[in-house]
């Protein structure tokens, strides 16, 4: 605490200010076509050449003297608006900006103030907007944000149609990935060949992969921002696709005399009814289908006051004699204020539920039933100040309620019943946190920051404690403890600073440098290569430590070209982990009481190198990203306890993507990727017991080999209809080609007996995508 | 068991993605003593197979490991001495008439002397359930477990009660005309009739287990006999055998990292770096069977 306090003493002068006559000018800055709020939007005071940027509310706030100015509102991609104000006394101004009916020439493709890559103290922050994610050529034609992510540097996956990514060297559970600010706790659909996103009602992507703010917390490698659509609020607009797996529907429209509005947008694949004419016997009945739900809604109360309420509900559901359906669903409402002109307030509470379902059998003769879900609520105010020109100041409280339900079975035959449920688990994790961006002089900016995090694992609920024993063998249970509702079972606390300096070297070229220690309380328990919608999250306990990263990042950055056309930049990054969670050879983990006696503990390290190049002006466009990088990890009880790649280690990892724009009406997109081959264990020997041949490392080394590397190219082209007098509505076709020169990608390599011959032993191949897969999609709207 | 049931459901269901046989060049590490003995009560000759392991894709049977002393001895001072007759690497002990080497609940040691260095391990011996009944039908009842395919043909179930007051496990092994079914993906353990986790004590052996004594893709013909054993196994050999499966059958989008299986059977010198693999397990078994007609 003593820290925080420090860190006050330190902010107060700031906050005091300087006792000269000032005034604020504050307000939002809005699309004028549709009335969504412009993120990331400047305000420039030519006079003093100084300004501000709306935050992810669309709200600025700029504190300057008395005087006569000229304000110049900007987003790229937008005509400028240029406005005399007086300044005599607070000012309320909301602006509307109206997209620019660009000339080919000028298109851009980032909706970023040019030259933000240089001037903003972020760093190792990527982000793409809606309408460059919907040129990536894509996987059956559809577009998706955690694919077309997985593009930019850092950024990797350890397979196609694995679920999520990972993020510098980081798992798939260390990304917090939230919609709207609520939580995801599975991002994919169909395994991991879709994204839960639904393209048409996303607003903003924003991934961090380092130089972290303090108003993020709870997951150590990066934050994917994924905020929603407000939804058209002049005018009636409906989007909508149909493509070869599923269709997708979108309606957005002012309501409440302007004062609102709303989307609602809803996306549902056919792959079974298509399959249907191809399927026998008891497969005739199979189901496999996704669907999702995205709806969000505003009201704006006075100019003071505005409130949201969005939600998302998606399911997968598989079945053929069995039943397994797994989905997430979830809920925000916020309340934003404004106190005064100088603070912002934003408050929201949040629902999110992830939840499984799997059964086969008649119900209470010969039947299987197992549910798993973990449910969070949390509620999070959020104050941003605008002291003066030079600071903004962040300060707020988060705290979430845990409700983890890892296992409820029910197993019956012959008319008996046994319950194998374990019991639900339950934690309260919170975070205050305050930051500031300061600006010295007209080249430096800092961003620091503290947040202070506490953990509590409660009742009710049982301590279980175990022996200690050789490291990589189960742990044996030696004592437990129950205790009861509400009762504190084991707290964590921890101060986790966040620091980020830009220094501007030239007007087009600026060195930034990140420091960052993050924590994470929860813990998803996969020891599988592509993580499964099975996989269960538990939270920190007596036997499981909080995660904790630290991360230093360093980075170069520069424009060139006629109007900044091409941006490029290089970063290195050092990562180091503490209590990663690994398992013993052979653990369980499904629906074992005892799991934490497989539970093994490690450090990771991750460091690298990013070069990324993107041009983003003019007919040809596009990025060129490469990566070097390494993730190890040291487990005692794991590779004679020696250091070991991570399964999704990449040495090398390229990606180029290039859009062509041929005229108004007719596009092209390609994407090419490289990346070596994963790590894999390979045995040495066999040994043979009872007819089987059993693969055997005699070394016992982890990720001993290396699959092939990975590479494909993607192409699509993109034709717009030929406008017509008086047709109200517009519609355009994608024609796309995945993996077009049919590649068999390796997934992974593996060793089984001969079906036929038992004595004979093979390396198999597995490729999850072995195919050219050409697709066309239709989209409209109106 | 479960979760390798559940994940290949997974799998099989949607992702059967696609499949070929590579050459892959691989180091041969050290060969290693390796010891399988896995013993019963029934008449006729146990045996202990001792072989050497070799490269993995020596595609041949492992060389046998001979001039071994191996013995077994009970909890009660009964001293059973296994002798390789024949000089191929089978050890050998033959009751006489009326004698069994099972007896419930003794607890047995393993003794194998190689090449100057002994090795021991330690089983108990459990009993086993009667199997009532081998059927067949020509159908799977709609709605059963997770054997989805297509195929047509005869299906056999075998029906048993687990041993009630106990927790007990078992090995099912299934001979289709006098021949095991060895295909790792077709191991089918229990543990008290369900497939693992307790709370089923004297439980008919469950559905999916019942019926997975014919792989679902490849049904039974006319003529075809089907033989069960139900083995009697300890908590240990359970995991075991749950690793073997693990470790055999690991490929798909859901593979577990490879590892080792366990070995019971130690060096006596816990300072010598010569290691054995292998496993010892001795226990009842019952059988039964059935010929579609």
């Amino acid at each position: 605490m003593k820290k925080i306090s420090l860190l006050f003493c330190f902010l107060l002068p700031v906050l005091v200010g300087i006792a000269q006559e000032k005034y604020t000018i504050s307000g939002y800055l809005k699309d004028a076509k549709n009335g969504e709020m412009l993120i990331g939007a400047t305000v420039l005071v030519k006079e003093l050449g100084t300004g501000t940027a709306a935050n992810v509310y669309g709200f600025y706030s700029i504190s300057i003297a008395k005087g006569n100015y000229t304000i110049v509102l900007n987003y790229i991609g937008y005509q400028p608006i240029t406005k005399e104000i007086i300044l005599n006394e607070n000012l309320k101004l909301d602006f509307e900006l109206s997209e620019n009916t660009q000339n080919l020439e000028e298109i851009i493709v980032s909706s970023e103030r040019s030259d933000a890559n240089i001037k903003n103290v972020e760093m190792s922050v990527n982000k793409l907007d809606i309408k460059t994610i919907q040129k990536i050529p894509a996987l059956l034609g559809e577009v998706d944000l955690v694919r077309s992510i997985q593009l930019l540097p850092g950024v990797s996956t350890v397979g196609e149609g694995a679920s999520g990514f990972n993020v510098r060297g980081g798992g798939v559970d260390q990304n917090l990935i939230l919609l709207d600010e609520a939580p995801v706790f599975n991002s994919s659909h169909l395994f991991g060949f879709f994204s839960v996103f639904n393209p048409d009602a996303v607003k903003d992507v924003k991934l961090i992969k380092g130089g972290i703010p303090a108003e993020y917390g709870g997951r150590v490698s990066s934050i994917l921002d994924v905020r929603m659509k407000d939804g058209n609020s002049k005018k009636l607009e409906v989007n909508a696709g149909i493509g070869l797996i599923f269709s997708r529907l979108s309606i957005e429209a002012p309501v409440l005399k302007g004062k609102g509005s709303f989307i609602i947008a809803g996306r549902r694949s056919y792959i079974d009814v298509l399959a249907k004419p191809f399927l026998k016997g008891d497969l005739k009945e199979a189901k496999f289908n996704f669907y999702d739900l995205t709806a969000k809604a505003n009201y704006t109360v006075n100019d003071k006051n505005k409130i949201f309420l969005s939600g998302y509900l998606g399911r997968d559901v598989f079945g053929a004699g069995f039943k397994f359906n797994w989905g997430n669903a979830t809920g925000t409402f916020r309340w934003s204020h404004v106190f005064g002109d100088k603070l912002f307030l934003n408050t929201s509470l949040i629902y999110s539920n992830y939840d499984y379902l799997l059964a086969f059998g008649e119900k209470g003769k010969d039947s299987f039933e197992w549910k798993s879900k973990i449910i969070s609520y949390s509620v999070k105010p959020e104050f941003s100040y605008f002291p003066n020109t030079k600071n903004t100041i962040k300060f707020g409280l988060q705290s979430t309620y845990y409700n983890f339900v890892p296992g409820n079975a029910i197993a019956s035959s012959g008319g008996k019943t046994n319950n194998i449920s374990l019991d639900d688990k339950y934690a309260l994790e919170s975070a205050v946190y305050v930051s500031n961006e300061q600006k010295v002089g007209a080249l430096l900016i800092f961003q620091y920051g503290l947040r202070f995090s506490a953990y509590q694992y409660l009742g009710k609920g049982t301590e279980y404690i175990y022996r200690d024993t050789i490291a990589g063998f189960r742990k044996e249970l030696a004592s437990t403890k129950t205790y009861e509702s509400s009762e504190i079972i084991k707290p964590y606390y921890n101060i986790e600073p966040r620091f980020s300096v830009k220094l501007d070297v030239s007007e087009r070229s600026s060195i930034k440098a990140s420091y960052n220690r993050t924590t994470q309380y929860l813990h998803l328990i996969s020891n599988t290569t592509a993580s499964t919608p099975l996989d269960v999250w538990t939270p920190s306990t007596n036997n499981i430590k909080p995660q904790l990263c630290d991360q230093i990042a360093l980075g170069y950055f520069q424009n060139f070209g006629k109007n900044d056309m091409y941006e490029s930049s290089v970063e290195v990054y050092y990562k180091m982990l503490q209590n990663q969670i690994d398992y013993i050879n052979n653990a369980n983990l499904l629906l074992n009481e005892y799991l934490e006696g497989d539970l093994l503990s490690g450090k990771g390290r991750a460091y690298g190198a990013e070069f990324f190049l993107r041009k983003v002006k003019g007919k040809f466009n596009g990025w060129l990203s490469y990566t070097l990088g390494r993730t190890e990890r040291q487990v005692n009880g794991i590779n004679l306890n020696k250091w070991f790649p991570n399964r999704f280690d990449k040495l090398h990892n390229v990606s180029l993507v290039a859009n062509y724009d041929l005229n108004k009406r007719l596009s092209f997109s390609g994407n090419f990727v490289f990346a070596t081959g994963t790590p894999a264990t390979f045995p040495t020997n066999r040994i043979e017991i009872q007819g089987y041949t059993i693969p055997h490392n005699s070394e016992e080394k982890r990720n001993n080999y290396r699959i092939p590397a990975y590479h494909r190219l993607d192409l699509s082209a993109t034709l717009q209809l030929k406008k017509k007098e008086g047709r109200k509505w517009e519609g355009f076709w994608v024609f796309s080609v995945y993996n077009v020169y049919n590649r068999q990608n390796p997934f992974s390599i593996f060793f089984r007996q001969n079906a036929d011959n038992p004595v004979n032993t093979e390396a198999v191949r597995y490729t999850i995508i072995g195919s050219v897969i050409p697709a066309v999609s239709f989209n409209f709207k109106f | 068991m479960k979760n390798n049931l559940l994940l290949l459901i997974l799998s099989v269901v949607f992702f059967t993605g696609c499949e070929k046989v590579i050459v892959v060049k691989l180091d041969e590490g050290t060969s290693q003593l390796a010891i399988d003995a896995f013993l019963n009560n029934k008449q006729g000759s146990q045996k202990i197979r001792l072989t050497k392991t070799s490269g993995y894709f020596n595609n041949a049977p492992s060389p046998a490991a001979i001039g071994a002393s191996v013995k077994i001895i009970d909890n009660e001072g009964r001293v059973y001495n296994f002798t390789d007759v024949n000089n191929n690497g089978d050890y050998v002990w033959t009751p006489s008439p009326g004698d069994t080497l099972v007896r419930y609940f003794n607890s047995y040691t393993l003794s194998v002397t190689y090449s100057g260095e002994e090795f021991q391990g330690s089983s108990i011996a459990y009993p086993s359930p009667v199997i009532d009944s081998v059927r067949y039908s020509t159908k799977q009842e709609s709605g059963s477990g997770g054997s989805t395919a297509g195929a047509q043909g005869y299906f056999a179930s075998f029906y048993s009660y687990d041993i009630a007051g106990m927790t007990n496990f078992y090995w099912i092994k299934t001979y289709k005309n006098g021949v095991f079914y060895s295909n790792p993906g077709n191991m089918n353990l229990s543990q008290d009739g369900a497939f693992a986790g307790g709370g089923s004590d004297g439980f008919l052996f469950i559905l999916p287990i019942r019926e997975a004594i014919t792989p679902g893709d490849k049904p039974l013909v006319i003529g075809d006999s089907v033989n069960v054993d139900i083995y009697a196994i300890t908590p240990e050999t359970f995991f075991y055998l749950n690793e073997v499966l693990q470790q055999t059958t690991n490929g798909g989008l859901f593979a577990t990292p490879p590892a080792n299986v366990s070995c019971n059977i130690k060096n006596i010198d816990p300072n010598s770096s010569t290691k054995a693999v292998g496993w010892f397990n001795i226990g009842s078994l019952s059988t039964n069977g059935i010929r579609v007609e």
